[in-house]
């Protein structure tokens, strides 16, 4: 009983102190409030003892909240719909070469170390949002528990890498970098858009659903032909 | 003129209206989550919500001032909403160590090569569109 109170509150906690430190450390990426928040939780669980489906019940309130917060993105996109359909052509091509690279990379390389066609069909959806990533994973025949770790991973690792590949390429239009850590690094790449670019916010959201339907579609027919 | 007509508003009836836009949102998430159950869909509930509010908009022709205050700490606040989600971690320790090679192989050089191909396509088709 007072868990379903204290869980909640908790996170709350972890992600205040999260926030501050992200804020005190200049944005540093590495103090991503999703990484070091999530850290706080994970240990809080260890330290109490606590079996995270347990604490996954206890917070399941703001876990469905995320539903509605992906939802929310329609009002920026709305809001850059004219910009958007303008550049209709030039997103739609990076969308389709963004979200096969994400996919068949993914197969290519699982498939050059030998991994097992269960493991390599797991992965391969992990540059979409989670939902979609592991509902793909698991029509595909793969796991969607290892499916969502490669998410999370995949988010993670896209926020860190984008900005110093991008600077290396010498791409510096914050249309792209935004539309880039939407398509690879979705929610996550969202969220850190919205907190250093949020005039970029819609530039992002639109990559991550479009990527999240393309994800889905590109997995499920490349396992009909595998 | 509307910003003086919006203050005059009755607490009571904007309240009203925050409370019609919230349930939107969750009326939203309630029905991409049934059709996506009946057609087995490869998409999760709130990709279809999230279309269907943008279709909502584009009929209504604006963003009405209910629903940007109850989005807006949604928005700001994603990363809150993860967290939970993400902590799953925990849990396939085994799992992840027992495929640990090719998971972090794909996940550092799939992440790269996605990042670096979307972000170098749109840059070239941007650039030839506006030379």
């Amino acid at each position: 009983m007072i868990a379903t109170l204290a869980w909640p509150l908790c996170t709350l906690a972890a992600y205040a102190l999260a926030v501050g430190l992200y804020r005190r450390s200049g944005h540093h990426l590495l103090c991503l409030p999703v990484l070091t928040g999530t850290a706080l939780v994970v240990a809080l669980l260890l330290l109490s003892g606590t079996d995270y489906p347990v604490y996954a019940q206890a917070t399941q309130a703001l876990r469905w909240l995320a539903g509605p917060a992906v939802i929310a993105l329609a009002v920026p996109l709305y809001r850059q719909a004219a910009l958007l359909r303008r550049l209709a052509l030039p997103l739609l091509g990076a969308l389709l070469a963004g979200g096969l690279t994400a996919v068949l990379a993914t197969l290519g390389l699982a498939w050059a170390v030998g991994a097992p066609r269960e493991v390599a069909l797991s992965l391969a959806p992990k540059s979409a949002t989670m939902p979609i990533a592991m509902a793909a994973a698991e029509r595909a025949g793969g796991v969607p528990a290892l499916a969502a770790m490669a998410v999370v991973a995949t988010g993670v690792l896209g926020t860190l890498l984008c900005a110093p590949l991008l600077r290396r390429l010498r791409i510096e239009d914050e249309r792209v970098s935004a539309f880039t850590l939407g398509l690879a690094a979705h929610a996550i790449g969202v969220a850190r858009v919205l907190q250093t670019r949020p005039e970029t916010v819609a530039f992002a959201a639109l990559a991550m659903s479009l990527n999240g339907v393309a994800t889905a579609v590109v997995v499920a027919v490349v396992t009909r032909w595998l | 003129m509307k910003a003086a007509s919006r203050a005059q508003a009755p607490g009571g009836l904007r309240l009203l209206k925050l409370f019609a836009a919230a349930a939107l949102l969750g009326a939203l998430q309630w029905l991409g989550d049934t059709i996506v159950e009946h057609t087995g869909w490869p998409v999760s509930g709130s990709v279809l919500g999230l279309l269907m509010l943008l279709a909502l908009l584009c009929l209504r022709g604006g963003v009405p001032d209910s629903l940007e205050t109850v989005t807006a700490p949604l928005l700001r606040h994603l990363m809150l909403l993860l967290i939970p989600s993400v902590a799953a971690v925990s849990l396939y320790v085994g799992l992840l160590s027992r495929h640990a090679g090719v998971f972090i192989l794909t996940a550092v050089v799939a992440t790269l090569l996605t990042v670096g191909v979307t972000a170098w396509t749109l840059q070239r088709l941007l650039r030839r569109r506006q030379p």
